[in-house]
């Protein structure tokens, strides 16, 4: 056998920044192209492992953010900088960051769905002369569950940022409101040219995209990327299957116009 | 076309044959299921079968496969990389089994990844499939353009006739094979069994008795995912038991996990998955989009029915019925076809 498309290898854990008790971002060494909303299968023999996605990339390395919610990430949530972690991939489209250059660009992201489009953000946020206009409604249950509270003090002048939450103790200084609340007052130049991004939960992306096209954005400049559980991440062994198109390969990241076909 | 006869008091010479130079795949029986397994000798063959209960899937996508097996220090890990196929001859496949095999193909070889686990096996396998002498109640083979004595996929063809077997050489492969056992293939004329063959296989053809019609049904689901039938039955039988996914021949869904051999050692394991389990589709955050068994159901029948076309041009289903013979709640997917013919019809 020459190739096995299913053995990992080595990365180095540089960094972990802990954003909540069951987030972290975990920094880790990555020679190699990679897009953001792409993702890799982490791996820890014994344990197994786990479809994550890109939410970073930096020279050398790459930040995957990772959700403690079972087997194989509480066993990653036991390692620290220094250890290694086992990697597969990168797999899937990703965002291309070449199509929204020098267009408005909207973009939706609740909670960890965040992640997979923190590289498209940070990528305008570094080159902003690149785009027209950008727009950032992140959406977090409450104020304890907000991610990147960091990058998002960085942001805050270099984009309209939007932060938002489900709900939040009387007093609170946040927002507090659904992230399609914020989608009809978005001052746009034309919003039949702007490009909209949406990633979330099922049910935030279906309300989400609804209120995108109610707002005046054209179907085919609206992007989803999608969750479903994902095994080999090479397009062979189903689970992320929906329809004739395998999430893992044709995706994660879909047009609307095709997204909206792919109902399980 | 070119073909051989093989006289039958020489088959048990060519398995032995076979059996030394190759690792020897056949039809075997043990207790009362019919399964393909490596064989040692020409006796261990059970060929007195119609169809296996297990299909020969096993020999390219094993029920359970080590991907490599590791020795992990928590810094390093030692990964053992797993052997290439040996040479193998899969004896005795059932010519809707051959087809079975080429529709996971596009699956495994295709696309951006290929996977060596699958294609090595496949390079490596000369598949001699064994044309069908009887018919079962459940077979329907013909509906998805197969038959009795097809030889699609196969390198070389064996059909009984009396006391002869009629050999179609179908690749350069299955000629390999012939050149290098030829003391066993007799050069007698096969025009008079290539004859028999064909009266055979009409003869087969007319002895169905499940009576299956596809029309319709392909566009009635391009055109409605949410057909009301799907509320019906199948759904309201299904116990989620997942045999059908296991006997069937062209599912290939697997799951790959860790198993423990000792305190730092291991093996990475691929095994067959089902999609009728509800965890075959639950995210690890509590999230699952085929919630219900009725989504689950919808899936493996579109999966079969359309899916499989869409994407590879290829049938999802070859016709064999071992899912009918196997539930154990009695759906039937000829029943699910010519019921959404009907659907379709008076749509």
């Amino acid at each position: 056998m020459t190739h096995n498309e299913y053995k990992p290898f080595l990365a180095e854990i540089k960094d972990v920044i802990k954003h909540t008790d069951k987030e972290y971002t975990f920094r880790l060494t990555y020679e190699g192209a990679v897009k953001p909303g792409q993702f890799f299968e982490v791996s820890i023999p014994k344990y197994g492992e786990a479809p994550i996605s890109v939410c970073g990339i930096n020279d050398g390395t790459v930040d995957l953010t990772i959700r403690r919610v079972g087997k194989v990430t509480n066993e990653i949530f036991a390692h620290r900088a220094g250890d290694r972690l086992f990697l597969r991939g990168p797999y899937g489209n990703g965002f291309d960051v070449g199509s929204y250059k020098n267009k408005e660009l909207v973009i939706v992201a609740g909670g960890t769905g965040f992640s997979p489009v923190r590289g498209v953000v940070e990528y305008f946020a570094r080159h902003t002369q690149d785009i027209k206009g950008l727009t950032l409604i992140v959406g977090f249950k409450t104020p304890a569950d907000i991610l990147f509270r960091e990058d998002f003090a960085v942001w805050k002048d270099k984009m309209q940022l939007i932060l938002t939450v489900d709900q939040a103790e009387e007093g609170s200084s946040y927002q507090v409101g659904l992230v399609t609340d914020y989608i009809p007052k978005l001052s746009l130049k034309n919003a039949e040219t702007a490009e909209a991004i949406v990633v979330g939960p099922p049910v935030m992306i279906h309300f989400t995209t609804l209120a995108l096209l109610k707002a005046g954005f054209r179907e085919e400049n609206i992007w989803v990327s999608m969750e479903r559980k994902m095994c080999c991440g090479i397009g062979k062994c189903g689970h992320c299957k929906v329809n004739d198109t395998y999430i893992c390969l044709d995706g994660p990241v879909f047009n609307f116009t095709k997204s909206r076909e792919l109902i399980d | 076309m070119k073909a051989k006869i093989v006289n039958k008091g020489q088959l048990s010479g060519l398995l032995d044959k076979l059996a030394k130079d190759y690792d020897l795949v056949a039809p075997v029986k043990e207790e009362t299921i019919t399964l393909f397994k490596k064989i040692s000798s020409a006796q261990d063959a059970f060929l007195d079968y119609t169809n296996s209960d297990v299909s020969p899937k096993g020999c390219f996508l094993p029920q359970s496969e080590k991907i490599f097996s590791y020795t992990y220090t928590g810094d390093s890990l030692e990964i053992v990389k797993p052997e290439s196929a040996k040479k193998t001859v899969l004896f005795g496949a059932r010519p809707c089994d051959i087809k079975a095999i080429t529709t996971l193909d596009p699956v495994f070889e295709g696309e951006k990844f290929g996977d060596e686990f699958y294609s090595s096996k496949r390079e490596n396998t000369v598949i001699i499939g064994l044309s069908c002498s009887k018919v079962l109640s459940t077979c329907f083979c013909y509906a998805f353009g197969g038959g009795p004595c097809d030889g699609t996929g196969s390198d070389l063809l064996f059909t009984e006739i009396g006391d002869k077997y009629y050999v179609e050489i179908n690749t350069d492969k299955g000629q390999a094979l012939v050149d290098a056992n030829s003391q066993f293939f007799s050069s007698e004329s096969t025009d008079q069994l290539a004859k028999d063959k064909e009266e055979l296989a009409k003869k087969l053809a007319g002895e169905f008795v499940k009576k299956v019609d596809l029309t319709g049904v392909k566009e009635l689901l391009d055109s409605d995912f949410e057909l009301a039938y799907w509320d019906e039955d199948p759904y309201k039988k299904c116990i989620g038991c997942g045999t059908c996914t296991y006997v069937c021949p062209t599912c290939h869904c697997f799951d790959i996990f860790d198993f423990t051999t000792g305190d730092i050692t291991g093996d990475r394991i691929r095994c067959w998955d089902s999609c009728m389990y509800p965890e075959y589709t639950l995210m690890a955050g509590g999230h699952n989009p085929r919630p219900t068994r009725k989504e689950r159901i919808r899936n493996r029948f579109m999966h079969k029915l359309k899916y499989h076309l869409d994407r590879y041009n290829m049938v999802g289903c070859v016709g064999c019925g071992r899912c009918i013979r196997k539930c154990p709640v009695n759906i039937d997917i000829t029943k699910i076809i010519n019921d959404l013919k009907e659907v379709a019809q008076n749509a």
